[in-house]
């Protein structure tokens, strides 16, 4: 065969091997050890963030159904029993339909999606603050972008260290946070619990070993919180004011009833993200005496 | 010497034919549920993985996993859970000569529920998920039927009522037991069991559990005649030379064991054995000998269909599958007893 000859049927050759009817032929070899994944499937709010963190948000094609995280609007949104609790079957062909070639996917689900032929990211069954930084790492290594998830992670390191230097000396403000309705809070191994105590402040719902916790109204009124915080899903704050016995603890006798905002839910999420929370909303809202301007204001 | 052999109306009614027409159809179901789904599979393409899948075709396609991984076991674990569930309910209805006599309305259910969700809080293998749900299945009817008891009968009303009640109580023991565990693996999967439905089958669980239930409904179908001097009441079966007590305690096993294998499977599927009994009894008559195979028949088709309707009504999400199944099963509970009533008065 003559060289000119050799090159061409060479470049024919790699471009039917390109091709997606031959990918396809070849089986599941492209998307289980070609290069970083293109359609992700994030069944957990935390992963999805953890992708905008790294501007890696492009590559996700479908989400959690409620996940709260900037950027994810038009997605497609598939229902998943993310929330302990929630107890809602999750349509798995929904997931193969959208040709995904990284699912990730919380432990739970590891003999529903295990047998299905697609790489599959297990986050920790716990997210924290010392499980998260893994798996910021793990997936931005999956995706290729290991410098990336590194600097997102010394960027956090610092906004951490940063906080724990200005609340070091002072006082522990107890705080009660509802997440849904009365007494719905939250225990140790939340990551909320980890945020309020970052930003210098007692959790009232502490004493119990799990994510949450439902304290009764007179535990609640018993402990005085001095700040009420209220995720966006709890009832309207002047219903929460007017609750009985409520108008006499010290946090709302001193108008320090507080509301993280719809559209900034995100920050609750365990991911790198919880720390702008802690910055943005919850140093100010129990320490106001470290932002003099403000308070003057 | 024999005597002239019976006419035709008289002779018993026979299994065989029952079953295979009922098996035959359930199988045409469940391959067109094979077929159906979000993903659009050719039917050529379907039956080449399906023959690939047991050795008789050639390569398998692209979308294999979709038919043989996915839709296949969702297709034989709703026809275990129904074909368990409608032989359960029926046997249960003979034994207790009550209409309305279902694993769910008795409590068995409930009680193979929290079973299960007991074994996943205590990691335990599958086998062992199997036992404690089939344990905790017979302690509900067992307190069920205690608590029911007068002196000489074993009304109605007051198993309905009681079976309420225990249902009520295994349900919140369940939840007691999501609130208290702190172990978020196995708070995840219980939250899934707790979910129901057929979207976890897969087939290192139904290698298992579909011989089981097979095993269960023939064994089932084997007491037939007993079951059916049972429902003339229990001092004319003993009259008839039945031994009462041992007969009702196999068929109380048996239909404890049936239930604990649909729940480990799908988990909490409302109606079926209350229903599908009653239909059955108005398609091929009362005699237990065909009641039973037509009752597990179809009973497996009707979740195998609600559990397609399921899957691909509201795409990308999933209908939970009791839901679909209280939307049949409430309008004909409602019909049965209004028919009941109707007998009551006339």
């Amino acid at each position: 065969m003559c060289p000119r000859r050799r090159v061409l049927c060479t470049v024919a050759l790699v471009a039917l091997a390109c091709s997606p009817a031959c990918r396809r032929a070849l089986g599941d070899e492209r998307r289980l050890g070609g290069g970083p994944p293109r359609r992700v499937v994030a069944l957990t709010c935390n992963a999805t963030d953890i992708f905008a963190c790294l501007g890696e948000l492009d590559r996700v094609v479908a989400v959690e159904e409620d996940c709260p995280a900037p950027g994810t609007e038009g997605k497609v949104r598939i229902r998943n029993d993310d929330h302990v609790g929630k107890a809602k079957a999750l349509n798995v062909e929904a997931i193969l339909a959208l040709h995904p070639d990284l699912v990730i996917a919380k432990p739970a689900l590891r003999e529903v999606l295990g047998p299905l032929g697609v790489p599959v990211l297990w986050p920790p069954v716990r997210m924290d603050m010392r499980t998260m930084p893994q798996f910021v790492r793990q997936i931005a290594a999956t995706l290729g972008v290991g410098a990336r998830g590194e600097d997102v992670l010394r960027a956090m390191a610092a906004k951490q260290e940063r906080l724990r230097r200005r609340t070091a000396g002072l006082p522990r403000v107890r705080v009660y946070y509802e997440s849904t309705g009365l007494g719905r809070s939250i225990g140790r191994r939340s990551i909320l619990h980890e945020m309020i105590e970052l930003a210098g402040g007692a959790n009232l719902g502490a004493a119990a070993d799990k994510p949450g916790i439902v304290l009764t109204n007179e535990a609640i009124l018993a402990a005085d919180p001095e700040v009420i915080v209220l995720s966006p899903f709890a009832d309207p704050t002047d219903e929460v004011v007017a609750r009985p016995g409520w108008r006499r603890s010290s946090a709302v006798r001193h108008g320090r009833v507080h509301r993280i905002p719809l559209d900034r839910r995100y920050v609750l999420l365990a991911t790198p993200r919880c720390v702008d929370g802690c910055e943005e909303f919850l140093l100010p809202w129990l320490h106001p005496e470290l932002f003099p301007a403000e308070t003057g204001r | 010497m024999h005597g002239p052999p019976p006419s035709r109306a008289l002779r018993p009614p026979r299994t065989w034919p029952v079953a295979v027409t009922g098996g035959a159809l359930l199988a045409l179901v469940a391959l067109a549920s094979v077929g159906f789904g979000i993903i659009a599979v050719p039917w050529s393409t379907v039956a080449g993985d399906l023959l690939a899948a047991v050795g008789l075709g050639g390569a398998a396609s692209d979308d294999h996993i979709v038919i043989v991984n996915l839709r296949l076991p969702r297709a034989l674990g709703a026809s275990c859970v129904g074909g368990a569930l409608g032989t359960a309910g029926c046997m249960l209805q003979a034994l207790l000569r009550n209409p309305l006599a279902s694993p769910t309305v008795i409590g068995t259910a409930q009680g193979a529920m929290f079973g299960a969700v007991l074994a996943i809080a205590l990691g335990l293998s599958r086998a062992g998920t199997l036992a404690t749900s089939f344990t905790m299945s017979v302690g509900a009817v067992t307190l069920v039927l205690g608590m029911a008891r007068t002196r000489r009968a074993l009304p109605v009303e007051s198993v309905v009522v009681t079976g309420m009640a225990v249902a009520l109580m295994f349900m919140a023991l369940a939840r007691l037991l999501l609130a208290v565990t702190r172990d978020e693996y196995a708070l995840g999967r219980m939250t899934q069991w707790l979910a129901g439905g057929l979207w976890h089958a897969n087939w290192d669980e139904l290698r298992m559990l579909a011989p089981l239930t097979v095993i269960g409904v023939v064994v089932a179908c084997a007491c037939a005649r007993s079951l059916d001097l049972l429902a003339l009441g229990e001092a004319d079966a003993h009259r008839l030379g039945l031994r009462v007590r041992r007969v009702g305690t196999v068929v109380l096993v048996g239909s404890c064991v049936l239930t604990s294998l649909a729940i480990c499977i799908g988990g909490m599927v409302a109606f079926v054995g209350l229903i599908v009994p009653h239909a059955c009894r108005r398609l091929v008559g009362p005699t237990h000998a065909v009641l039973l195979p037509a009752s597990a028949s179809l009973g497996a088709m009707l979740v195998v269909v609600t559990d397609t309707v399921a899957r691909t009504a509201v795409p990308p999400q999933e209908l939970p599958l009791t839901v679909v199944t209280s939307l049949v099963g409430v309008p004909s509970f409602l019909v049965i007893l209004r028919a009941l009533r109707g007998r009551r008065q006339g």
